[in-house]
């Protein structure tokens, strides 16, 4: 009961974070931001921009214009700071047509349409939403940025553009026939704390590499949840509080030599304790994690969406991440087949290939991961392995329906896993 | 970043910082050098530039590549008005409208911009 009532708790506040990004309407019209004329002014024009390109407060606020800029808008520093925002927008649509600027030319301007493109096209509405839940905190001129809170499904993904990443996903189904209800979540909810370091430049030839890299304390809560009513001992539970430490490192190539556009490497040392939602049980352990994020020409990327060329839209999504984890059970529960005081430490590998076959913006996407775990210390057949196959649709940017097949082993509680789940997947 | 021919870009730059060296910038030349730039080192048009585009998405830049801009920033398109372009900073640019207003308002010195 107390799980169910977790689980609902959970649900609520997904929704409510679901209901904080905009559903209705989309991308603003820019009819809805036109005076008492026909046209756009300038200062209607600014507004529609910001809100058009999403473009945050706190983007806005840490624009820095110069005095005689702000001068030039009368000594209004916010009105200054709004057009700086959205300078370029005004600039490149006062060079390809002449004002005043009526709603139907702004909505080609920005759709890159021609306005006799978007009178046919008027009844379409924009797809995708993109609301913001909270902005990250960062003083001017310090080297620390906190927040925000971000929704993912895997801690690590903390950086990604949400593009790039799963989100957390609920599930809920009701068998009538049979009586039964099965609820499902998988989820993380983290924080990153990020640090930049000094970057250096060491010299002033246009085609040298910079270096720089990044640091991060990234706290987070990793859930998984699986609860068939009628039936306790299928049941899955998994609460992990982890404490990341993130380092990211550019690395310095000799494009000429070796063809590499750019190199970097990502790593993560999370300690971390795991146990159940009444808390039953108890595993501590770290988990080490390596992921090289690699360019080579324009041709081939690791890491986020990438488009198999130029003249294809269709974008492909590769990952390669090696790593070491150790565990320590130190109380058995009910979701953990291991005994206490059993340690496990081994080589983790994880292969990820998504495919978008029609393009980045086009909500079909598909994945499929490939978890491998090696434990040094299993008296038998120590491999245990992982299937995640994916297909989703991402009926709004951040809110997609996802079917997924999960089948293979639970690596840290070393239980089989064969799950089928269709639900709402939500990334913030 | 691109293997094209630059040198007839780099030397329109050169020369225009010694026949005003008290030249001052003002955004629109700001932004007509941006997308120049990027047109140069992704080979692409200048009208294929436009300012909504996402660097990383739409032009296909890693962050090592967006790093590497600054020796084109400091050193070329924005040398005449001692721009100082700082990595850090230029990894975060999102799309080239963004690139365009953190070249005016954080790399070119205030003395320089109008």
């Amino acid at each position: 009961m107390r799980n169910i009532t977790i689980i609902f708790v959970l649900t609520i506040t997904l929704f409510f974070l679901l209901s904080l990004t905009s559903f209705a309407g989309n991308k603003p019209s820019p009819d809805e931001f036109q005076g008492s004329n026909n046209f756009l002014e300038e200062n209607e024009l600014i507004q529609f921009f910001l809100a058009y390109y999403d473009i945050s407060y706190y983007f806005v606020h840490n624009i820095s214009p110069t005095q005689s800029f702000i001068d030039e808008q009368g000594g209004d520093i916010r009105r200054a700071k709004e057009k700086l925002a959205v300078y370029s927008y005004l600039v490149e649509l006062s060079e390809k047509y002449d004002g005043p600027y009526a709603p139907t030319v702004v909505l080609a301007f920005v759709k890159n349409k021609t306005p006799s493109e978007i009178e046919e096209e008027l009844a379409v509405e924009e797809e995708y939403a993109g609301g913001i839940l909270l902005q990250p905190y960062q003083k001017e001129g310090s080297k620390w940025r906190f927040g925000p809170v971000l929704f993912r499904q895997k801690v690590e993904d903390w950086n990604k553009d949400v593009d790039d990443i799963e989100g957390v996903s609920v599930s809920y189904a009701d068998n009538r026939l049979k009586e039964n209800r099965t609820w499902s979540t998988k989820g993380s909810l983290s924080y990153p704390i990020q640090f930049f370091s000094e970057f250096e430049g060491d010299n002033k030839e246009s085609r040298v590499s910079y270096n720089y890299s990044q640091k991060a304390f990234v706290p987070a809560i990793n859930w998984k949840y699986f609860d068939l009513s009628d039936d306790d001992t299928k049941d899955v539970e998994e609460l992990t509080f982890l404490a990341s430490f993130f380092s990211s490192v550019s690395h310095k190539i000799d494009r000429e030599r070796n063809g590499l556009s750019s190199w970097r490497s990502d790593f993560y040392l999370s300690p971390f304790y795991s146990t159940d939602f009444d808390f039953d049980g108890d595993i501590i352990g770290v988990n080490f994690t390596y992921e090289p994020v690699i360019q080579y020409g324009e041709a081939f990327q690791t890491s986020s969406w990438h488009r198999f060329s130029k003249s294809l839209p269709s974008t492909y999504l590769f990952r390669f991440i090696p790593g070491l984890s150790y565990s320590h059970v130190f109380t058995e529960g009910p979701f953990i087949k291991r005994e206490e005081n059993d340690d496990s430490f081994g080589i983790t590998t994880s292969f990820e290939l998504g495919l978008k076959p029609f393009g980045q913006k086009t909500p079909w996407e598909f994945k499929t991961v490939y978890n491998l775990f090696y434990d040094f210390t299993g008296e038998d057949d120590g491999y245990f392995n992982r299937w995640d196959i994916k297909l989703s649709y991402w009926f709004l940017e951040k809110t997609g329906l996802t079917l997924e097949y999960t089948d293979g082993d639970d690596f840290l509680k070393k239980d089989s896993v064969d799950l089928v789940t269709l639900g709402l997947q939500i990334r913030l | 970043m691109s293997n094209g021919n630059y040198s007839s870009e780099l030397n329109t730059w050169t020369i225009e910082k010694a026949v005003d060296s008290d030249y001052k910038i003002d955004f629109r030349t700001v932004q007509k050098r941006t997308k120049r730039m990027i047109a140069f080192d992704k080979n692409l048009s200048v009208s294929d530039v436009i300012v909504s585009k996402s660097l990383s998405k739409d032009l296909m830049y890693s962050d090592q590549d967006k790093a590497d801009l600054k020796g084109y920033i400091d050193n070329f398109f924005f040398r005449d008005v001692g721009a100082v372009a700082k990595v850090s900073d230029l990894v975060e640019a999102s799309t080239v409208s963004d690139l365009i207003l953190r070249i005016y308002t954080k790399y070119i010195p205030d003395e320089n911009v109008i």
